[in-house]
């Protein structure tokens, strides 16, 4: 914990005094509100902020101002100009500093009083276990990513701690709280899951614009100037991943190799062999598979020399600015080019210019970056050149090509993002995080912030009675559907265990079989697990996970347990799919059922659309939190692929 | 600023000075420029806003327009900072104690967003809106916290004078009031929920009937026939019908079924199994584009019939010389139609006829907006401005929008 930072006032023992709130009598809400006993309460506390972005600036600010002394806050990230739009404790100078410690400073300088640590970490870190939940009255979420949600989620049930769960998506925002046993968890309802797309439609027949800005995001990318494995752009399709592994795909697997700089090789030369490679040579490959062109229109090659712009000349002079001593460090291809207006959409000329600009500035100027890049939608040159890459793939297959405004949006799933709503959900999670402390539970309730004209602003309902059929704060199956022969354990552990049920150190048990991943393993253990995670589950020892199989899954750190029922199909709809599995919660309907529709009925507000959604902060994509209720419209727009949790 | 005399009038005029570059300016603002649109950032970074009394609840307001990037704001409070404003207002600290209030919320307001211009005035609300009214007429906005009832009544009065638009707020406890005070709201763009296509399926002008004329179904090789866009389909099919239907619309559900039968009838067949194209399937699930074409909604109506459109004179809001120019259209070029909007939507086509029709598209709207900018011209004209005034960009971005406008009347506060 060296960079972490306590900004104690060294005046009373904190430890001493947290658990104050939890033997004490029920106070009437709203009247204790005012009242000398909920402020000593609020006084005596120690609550726990998970997040300093955009909520979680609000929310420190509103924590302090509202009385409480006792506050430690984590966060991994650090501090972005994108962020000063909204997440006002933080300057201009603090850009690239740590989100936590800058925050809890601020803060602190606020009400030199408190006692506020700040944490720089990831929530997932085994230093903050079940343990380090205890020691808190009340966890208060400002979180901008689901695994990190179900994260602290389970580790607030298993600590029985209170959580107040809150996210903003523009004007839109919500708070809710979750009391174990009394109120339902933040996993009870099912949540959307990040929209995935077919890798042969990413690869091989796009139709959407998005299709082309993935491609050139998570495919074209890493390969160019990250890790080539993270790119499945060359290599043939993963078995069990529901595609056919046809010779379509296999036609066009080609050598990574041929994406690395040849020795002595010109920045502008690679970026121009890249440009024939990309939009010429594979284009006019894909074109001669006719089977893929029965019912779609073949794409169209491009011709490179048809697209230079004018200041190119031939042969791959570079274009006067150019010439005239811009640095090959500058960080924008279009501010060479004269591009500045992010709103316009460029021809295919100017994406050519950019494609060929970005690829020679990024070798030139970043090549210590070169082998471990990664898409940033905060990095403006690589915005730029998926911009590019992304335009002139769609121009290939007659897609109607984005601006780089649109296109960043799409590739770094930008959540929008206003200061107004990030206070007023601070303001609605302290007041129920005051009710928390006045014991009064029954009045907790779930608010929804809507922006329709004819709306009420925040709309409320009393917060849910637990789902029965919950596997993570019940002890429900879920039923899991996928082809026992084709998913390896490998797919299992990283697309359904980790991937989907957002476990960190995943054990699993099946019959006789069991694997278990996470530190102390033995030699062997790893030798062993290493052969048995490339077997199909059908094909592992003990008579393999087969259909009808109990699959025992487990999580020590989390303190999560789960049985799977395993559901095999062998024929498998890709387009529908395209992850490769299905997890269903179906149980047996006599034992949850009758519950959940009287929670419903109990509980749901009656005539209003609820908007349900999640997450600021970052700006970064959202997951809806779903909610009982009939009508309601979630809020969707995470195409990520990369799951890193954060907090 | 003027902290020396901190009770001098200072200008909300004040040059901001800018330390941030415009690539600086699009990374900072990003986030709120994909809630309200690069033009309303535009107005944001435009507006100047007026703050009376830094309490905690208005400097909050101002706070979160701070970080959206205003022009530049300047807060008028006469008290200075005591124990009980360090408790609620987190901008202020104990070295501010015995301070100017107005002075030291705007310390730390500038310090959020070094683009924004701050000044402050200390006096109270009421005193400068007896001895200096005027003071509030460069405004953009005013936002007034925590004032009685006669003080409210009075500053509304001066806004309303000076065309500065009023937010009055109020907190105590839970509790808490927001109130807008404007006379109207013109709004261009209104960003409707649902985006509508106006096709011109059933009306279509000489260029666009021409280019589905041209076109012959039955002589297009297979791969093109399966790629012609269906806005296509239904300008040949509705011509089709109207011919044998004596100009006619399919107004019943037997006739539009019977419609759709028509455009089905194309379809390529092979050994008499219809091809399934994928261009007929969403031609006939656009269909009713044909019968049922965008209309002028009811909002948009009365904003055309709005008295304001009907005289234009040298003191017209630029917004009603252009309403008054779009009825002149709808009544001449138009034919009673909207400027063609101009974008088409996303359809199964080959790059090269989806460009064409684009282009056909485009083009109309283009030649729309030029008509639009003749009366436009016109009515500036007499009203002696310069015709020139206002530009073409904002004529066609006023076209483009033209479905959406809409015009707000709120309710006039007690007086």
């Amino acid at each position: 914990m060296g960079r972490d930072k306590t900004l104690s006032s060294g005046t009373a023992p904190p430890d001493t005094l947290h658990t104050a709130g939890s033997s004490q009598d029920v106070l009437a809400w709203p009247w204790a509100a005012t009242g000398e006993e909920l402020k000593q309460r609020v006084q005596d506390v120690k609550v726990l902020a998970v997040g300093a972005g955009g909520i979680g600036c609000e929310l420190l600010k509103t924590l302090v101002m509202s009385g409480f002394k006792h506050i430690e806050v984590v966060d991994l990230d650090t501090i972005e100009t994108s962020n000063l739009n909204r997440q006002f404790l933080f300057r201009k100078r603090h850009v690239g500093k740590s989100k936590a410690l800058v925050a809890a400073e601020a803060v602190k300088q606020m009400r030199p009083d408190i006692d506020i640590t700040a944490y720089q970490g990831n929530v997932n870190e085994s230093r903050f276990d079940v343990d380090f939940f205890r020691r808190f009255d009340c966890v208060l979420n400002g979180l901008d990513n689901l695994e990190a949600r179900r994260h602290i989620n389970r580790l607030c049930l298993a600590a029985e701690v209170p959580l107040v769960e809150s996210g903003t998506a523009g004007y839109l925002g919500q708070v809710s709280v979750h009391i174990k046993g009394r109120t339902e968890c933040f996993e009870c309802q099912p949540k959307p899951t990040s929209k995935t797309f077919p890798v042969c439609t990413l690869r091989n027949t796009p139709d959407k614009p998005i299709h082309c800005v993935v491609w050139a995001k998570e495919m074209l990318f890493p390969l160019l100037f990250g890790a080539p494995e993270a790119s499945d752009l060359h290599e043939a399709p993963p078995a069990g991943s529901g595609i056919d592994a046809a010779a379509v795909t296999r036609n066009i697997a080609d050598d990574p190799s041929c994406y690395q700089r040849a020795e002595g090789e010109s920045s502008t030369h690679f970026a121009e062999r890249m440009f024939r490679h990309l939009y010429c040579t594979k284009i006019n490959e894909l074109r001669n598979m006719e089977d893929l062109w029965r019912s779609r229109r073949p794409p169209q090659a491009l011709d490179l020399d048809a697209l230079r712009m004018p200041a190119y000349g031939d042969g791959g002079d570079q274009p006067a600015a150019i010439e005239a001593g811009v640095p090959a460090t500058a960080s924008s291809a279009c501010k060479e080019l004269g591009l500045s207006d992010a709103h316009s959409v460029w021809n295919d000329q100017q994406n050519a210019a950019v494609f060929l600009r970005a690829v020679a500035l990024f070798l030139d100027g970043r090549s210590h970056e070169l082998g471990s890049a990664q898409f940033d939608k905060d990095d403006l040159l690589a915005v730029e050149l998926v911009t590019a890459a992304a335009n002139l793939r769609a121009t290939c297959f007659g897609i109607s090509r984005q601006s780089l405004f649109e296109t960043k949006g799409m590739a770094g799933n930008i959540i929008h993002a206003i200061a107004t709503t990030n206070a007023i959900v601070s303001g609605l999670i302290v007041v129920e995080a005051m009710k928390l402390l006045a014991r009064s539970f029954a009045s907790c309730q779930t608010s929804f912030l809507q922006v329709s004209g004819s709306k009420r602003l925040v709309s409320r309902m009393s917060a849910p009675e637990p789902s029965a059929a919950c596997m993570v704060c019940s002890t429900a199956q879920a039923r899991l559907v996928l082809n026992a022969n084709k998913m390896s354990l490998q797919q299992l552990v990283d697309k359904v265990l980790k991937g989907r049920l957002a476990l960190i150190a995943p054990s699993l048990w099946c019959g006789t079989f069991s694997y278990e991943e996470g530190e102390g393993l033995e030699e062997d253990e790893i030798t062993r697990n290493r052969k048995l995670l490339l077997l199909p589950l059908a094909q592992l020892p003990g008579g393999g996970v087969v259909h009808n199989s109990i699959l025992h899954v487990d999580d020590q750190e989390q303190c999560f347990k789960a049985q799977l029922i395993i559901t095999h199909r062998e024929d498998w709809d890709d387009e529908q799919h395209p992850e490769g599995f299905y997890l269903g919660g179906d149980l047996p309907p006599a034992l949850t059922e009758p519950s959940v529709e009287a929670a419903i009925s109990e509980t749901a507000s009656p005539n209003e659309d609820v908007v349900s959604l999640t997450s600021d902060d970052d700006g970064v994509a959202a997951e809806a939190a779903a909610r009982p209720v009939a009508k309601r419209k979630a809020i969707e727009g995470n195409t990520d692929s990369s799951k890193r949790p954060r907090t | 600023m003027s902290e020396e005399s901190p009770s001098a009038e200072v200008s909300p005029h004040s040059n901001a000075v800018s330390g941030e570059t415009s690539m600086d300016k699009s990374k900072r603002y990003d986030r709120g420029i994909r809630v309200w649109g690069a033009h309303g950032q535009e107005a944001l970074e435009a507006a100047k806003v007026c703050l009376l009394n830094a309490g905690p609840t208005g400097t909050e307001a101002l706070k979160n327009l701070v970080l959206g990037g205003i022009h530049s704001f300047t807060i008028v409070d006469g008290a200075k900072v005591t124990p009980p404003d360090l408790g609620n207002n987190y901008l202020l600290t104990a070295d501010g104690l015995g301070m100017p209030r107005a002075q030291c919320a705007a310390e730390c307001l500038k310090e959020l967003n070094e683009s924004v211009s701050g000044s402050y005035v200390e006096e109270t609300p009421r005193s400068l809106m007896t001895s200096s009214p005027e003071f509030f007429k460069p405004f953009t906005l005013v936002i007034a916290t925590q004032l009685g009832e006669t003080d409210a009544v009075t500053i509304d009065g001066i806004c309303r004078q000076h065309g500065v638009k009023l937010v009055l707020l109020r907190s105590y406890g839970l509790l808490g009031y927001v109130r807008p005070s404007v006379p109207e709201m013109c709004v261009t763009e209104s960003k409707p929920d649902n985006k509508v296509d106006d096709l011109r399926l059933s009306n279509p002008w000489p260029e666009l009937a021409a280019h589905a004329a041209a076109l012959d179904l039955s002589a297009t090789q297979e791969h093109v026939h399966s790629h012609v866009p269906y806005a296509l389909l239904l300008l040949k099919a509705t011509k089709h019908w109207k011919e044998e239907h004596g100009g006619k619309l399919p107004s019943s559900y037997p006739e539009r079924t019977a419609f759709k039968d028509l455009v089905n009838s194309w379809q390529r067949h092979v050994d008499g199994i219809p091809l399934d194209e994928e261009n007929f399937t969403e031609a006939i699930s656009n269909a009713h584009k044909v019968w049922a074409p965008p209309s002028v909604s009811s909002e948009l109506q009365a904003v055309l019939d709005d008295p304001c459109a009907a005289s234009i004179t040298q003191q017209s809001p630029d917004f009603w010389v252009l309403v008054a120019a779009l009825r002149r259209f709808i009544e001449q070029e138009g034919e009673g139609q909207l400027p063609l909007e101009g974008s088409i939507p996303d359809m199964h086509a080959s790059t090269q006829q989806y460009l064409d029709l684009q282009r056909i598209y485009r083009a109309k709207a283009d030649a729309d907006a030029a008509a639009v900018q003749a009366h436009t011209r016109a009515l500036l004209e007499a009203a002696g401005r310069d015709p020139g005034a206002i530009p073409l960009p904002d004529i066609k971005h006023f076209c483009k929008h033209a479905r959406s406008l809409r015009h707000v009347e709120l309710e006039v506060g007690s007086s």
